[in-house]
């Protein structure tokens, strides 16, 4: 029993090792990170953003390198671009108080309209690969409660031992659980952008159409459909059109 | 004769009587008139220098009681009271009194002023003055070293020998901001009359003098000559580099002068019969103000002077959300007003507020400066707070010195009801307006992983999200097999008596191995009777060959018939004639049992093989 606990844990390390590596193990990374904090620190935040990129170039990410982006861009006064990093970190540490902070205090000094419909509140309720894995708990807590009554592992009736009670319970709560994985999921398989500049957004995806409406430089959209220099948007209040694909950075 | 001499005294005591009453009515009579009191002012120069003071009196006429006019404050222009008289005169038998009341002025700016008129309540009167004109220019002469009277009259008299103002700081040259000790002393010879003094003043912008405090007596001994000092003493702080003369000081002093017709003052200030108000100058100083160095620290913000800097937390074990309290003792000697608070190094995991000034204590050189700041912890767990640090330019080592206090430790436990926008939105409701921007950016790389390698995006991801899934449908089957292979079906019983008789067969091939020949008959025997009794539903008890005419009758194949007599028959012959069981012996007995019972795969095509397949499978043939 003990040998299986030990072989299951090994093949969940080398599972998840190709995904999450460890800053402590990186020191090159870690000393580029540094290096962007002393620029930063100067108020060089061109240099700092520069040096935080070249860790993005090496196809590594953290929220914490997000989350400094945004705060570089927005002190060398690109709102929008700060906007598009903080909503990056957002995906990887939704819970980080400084981060939600800073995005508060941006979108509010951009005077930003971050209303939104109660199904996107419900699915950034929890993050998506959160709620995967407290599914797998859940379905794992079933299959056991299964388990236990098909091979009558209790000497007690099954409705006596409150089985049935706690395999309802979890059973109502994977479904619930459920229920939001997939509005979750939908959301994250809309891409989303923000508008990195203020922009125009057009009936037809070309400048000679009428015009629609403006998007606010840091205004957060959701990308519908995309053809050529031109993305179709829709706005939090529904409204979608065209708009160039020049303004708008996907998160 | 004696009560005629009685009655003519009687007589003349109630004609005095009477003279002295009629007296008093015509005296009310002729005073009657000045009754309708009037009230001037009048200045004793309408012309004066800045600094210097002139004497302003108004007089009530024919008035008594009038309360002491507060006279409003006239922008420029310094006012004290100087005291108040009363004058009563009778010419060619005509009585007149008059009440008057002192004041110095001192200007302190060139101008024209205009002066009153000033209202003055006596009785149930209010009385009006007249209008006086003051006309004050710059004073352009030489600051001189000596004191000297400003009193027009006296001004040319020799009174630095009896009664001067001295001020001297403790260093010539100091830096900007730097708090020095200055000392202002009067002297007063001893025997001359003082009665009643205004404290000193200057008007200078180049330096701030702390205010002035109770003045200390003692005596000092100059050129032979005992003086009583008045010591004023306090501290001074420049305010601009450079070359600056500081003084002189003016203060004003009653001095009681015994006869206004003698030319000696000294025979003045020994008499006792007259005041005269007298205005004195100190000497002035030469300071020179050296400007701070440079390489200033970032945390510098003015303080000038020698500190020690101590931090305490309260509580130290809060909930979540819950303030705490951190209190700053700044302690030392030197000049802070203009100087900020100790600052708070490093990130934090607190919400953090403005710090506050709360008081001041003074104990003899030594102040005591204390801050508070509140912090609210926003994250569970132990935390601590980062330290404060305050830099000052110290005077005497000439350098700047930075001050850190030691990271404060406080446990910081979960809280359920906390909501961290409950903490920012509190922040920005408060009524304190508060300062509002980015929380800095985080030193720690974090947990960094490749990009969009989400693990919804990974195969093992899936596999894990269905292996509960996997693992309910194996159970189900599981339990499904073993329901079916406890029935007592010709298929059930077949599973379990070949799975039985399989595992005996393993142990006789031990047996074999560990040559225990003697034992394997009879093992065998037992096995091979119990795998028919279980397949064929047979009894084991006192099974032979004879079996073979039953299981003819349950349609088993020739050659398992064939196999199981032969066995039987082998089995007699070990068991009963007493020959000696060797290897090959025990083996072939075995290899017969062996056959019987793994022989069943070979009867697939029989009737019965089509009986022993469980429920609901088909024979292909």
């Amino acid at each position: 029993m003990k040998k299986s606990l030990w072989q299951f844990s090994l093949l969940l390390i080398m599972l998840f090792a190709p995904t999450i590596v460890s800053a402590a193990t990186n020191p090159e990374l870690n000393k580029l990170f540094q290096a962007a904090n002393a620029a930063y620190q100067k108020e060089s935040y061109l240099t700092a953003i520069s040096s935080y990129e070249q860790i993005l170039k090496q196809n590594y990410e953290s929220g914490n390198l997000y989350y400094n982006l945004g705060n570089s861009y927005y002190k060398s006064g690109q709102f929008g671009m700060a906007i598009l990093y903080y909503e990056k970190a957002h995906q990887l540490i939704p819970y980080d108080a400084d981060l939600q902070a800073n995005l508060k205090y941006v979108t509010k000094k951009l005077s930003l309209n971050h209303s939104q419909d109660w199904l996107t509140i419900l699915g950034e309720l929890v993050p998506l690969e959160t709620l995967f894995l407290i599914l797998i708990g859940i379905s794992s807590l079933i299959a056991g409660l299964v388990i236990f009554k098909l091979f009558g592992l209790t000497k007690k009736p099954a409705w006596q031992s409150g089985l049935h009670g706690t395999l309802l319970g979890t059973g109502i709560i994977w479904f619930a659980l459920m229920v939001l994985t997939s509005i979750s999921w939908q959301q994250q398989l809309r891409p989303q952008a923000v508008a990195i500049k203020a922009g125009e957004v057009y009936f037809e995806p070309n400048s000679a159409s009428t015009l629609y409406f403006k998007i606010s430089e840091g205004a957060k959209v959701t990308v519908i459909n995309e053809k050529e220099n031109w993305l179709m948007l829709k706005r939090t209040d529904g409204k979608h059109g065209w708009a160039k694909k020049e303004s708008f950075k996907k998160i | 004769m004696k009560e005629g001499a009685s009655t003519l005294q009687l007589q003349t005591l109630q004609k005095i009587f009477y003279q002295i009453s009629l007296s008093f009515v015509l005296t009310l009579l002729v005073m009657l008139p000045s009754l309708a009191a009037t009230a001037t002012a009048t200045l004793n120069s309408n012309e004066a220098v800045a600094g210097e003071s002139v004497e302003l009196t108004i007089s009530l006429n024919g008035a008594r009681f009038g309360t002491h006019p507060q006279l409003p404050k006239i922008k420029g222009i310094e006012i004290e009271s100087a005291g108040r008289s009363t004058q009563i005169q009778i010419i060619n038998g005509k009585m007149s009194s008059a009440e008057i009341y002192s004041y110095a002025l001192t200007p302190v700016q060139a101008g024209q002023y205009q002066l009153g008129p000033f209202r003055i309540r006596s009785g149930n009167q209010t009385l009006t003055t007249n209008v006086v004109n003051l006309s004050v220019t710059n004073n352009n002469s030489n600051n001189s070293n000596n004191s000297q009277t400003t009193n027009p009259d006296i001004s040319e008299r020799d009174t630095e020998k009896y009664l001067f103002l001295k001020i001297k700081p403790s260093r010539n040259t100091l830096y900007l901001g730097e708090k020095i000790p200055l000392t202002i002393k009067l002297y007063v010879r001893k025997g001359v009359g003082v009665d009643g003094y205004s404290n000193p003043t200057i008007n200078q912008s180049a330096v701030t003098i702390e205010p002035l405090a109770e003045p200390s007596e003692t005596e000092e001994i100059i050129d032979g000559a005992l003086y009583q000092v008045l010591d004023f003493s306090t501290t001074l702080s420049p305010v601009q580099v450079g070359q600056v003369n500081l003084g002189p000081f003016i203060m004003k002093c009653n001095v009681m002068v015994r006869d206004s017709d003698s030319d000696s003052l000294i025979d003045q200030f020994l008499g006792s019969s007259q005041k005269e108000l007298i205005s004195l100058k100190s000497n002035t100083v030469s300071l020179k103000i050296l400007p701070l160095p440079a390489g200033q620290p970032a945390s510098f913000s003015g303080a000038v002077g020698r500190f020690q800097l101590n931090a305490t937390v309260s509580p130290p074990e809060v909930l979540q959300g819950d303030p705490v309290t951190v209190k700053l003792t700044l302690s030392g000697s030197g000049n802070l007003q203009t100087a900020g608070a100790p600052i708070l190094t490093g990130e934090t995991d607190f919400k953090t507020y403005p710090i506050q000034r709360k008081k001041t204590t003074q104990q003899g050189d030594e102040q005591q400066f204390y801050f508070e700041q509140i912090l609210i912890p926003l994250k569970s767990g132990q935390k601590n707070i980062p330290s404060y640090r305050f830099s000052y330019f110290d005077p005497e080592l000439n350098k700047y010195q930075e001050l850190n206090t030691p990271i404060l430790p406080i446990t910081v436990k979960a809280n359920p009801n906390f909501r961290i926008d409950s903490v920012l939105e509190n922040s920005n409701s408060n009524s304190e307006k508060l300062g509002n921007d980015l929380v800095y950016i985080k030193d720690q790389l974090g947990t960094l992983k490749l990009k969009n390698s989400h693990l919804y995006q990974q195969p093992w991801f899936w596999f894990m999200q269905l292996l509960p899934f996997f693992a309910m449908l194996a159970a189900f089957g599981y339990r499904h097999y073993q329901k079916i292979l406890a029935a007592d079906t010709p298929w059930s019983r077949a599973q379990r008596a070949n799975t039985q008789a399989e595992k005996e067969l393993v142990k006789l091939q031990t047996m074999l191995k560990n040559q225990e020949y003697q034992k394997i008959p009879e093992a065998t025997q037992q096995v091979v009777r119990k795998y028919l009794g279980e397949k064929y539903k047979l009894t084991t008890a006192g099974m032979t060959s004879e079996v073979t005419k039953e299981l003819t009758k349950l349609a088993v194949p020739a050659k398992k018939l064939q196999l199981v007599k032969d066995f039987f028959e082998s089995y007699n012959l070990l068991s009963f004639t007493g020959i000696a069981i060797d290897q090959s012996a025990a083996e072939k007995l075995l290899n017969l049992a062996t056959e019987i019972i793994i022989e069943k795969k070979s009867t697939v095509a029989t009737p019965l093989a089509q009986e022993t397949l469980p429920p609901g499978k088909e024979q292909i043939s």
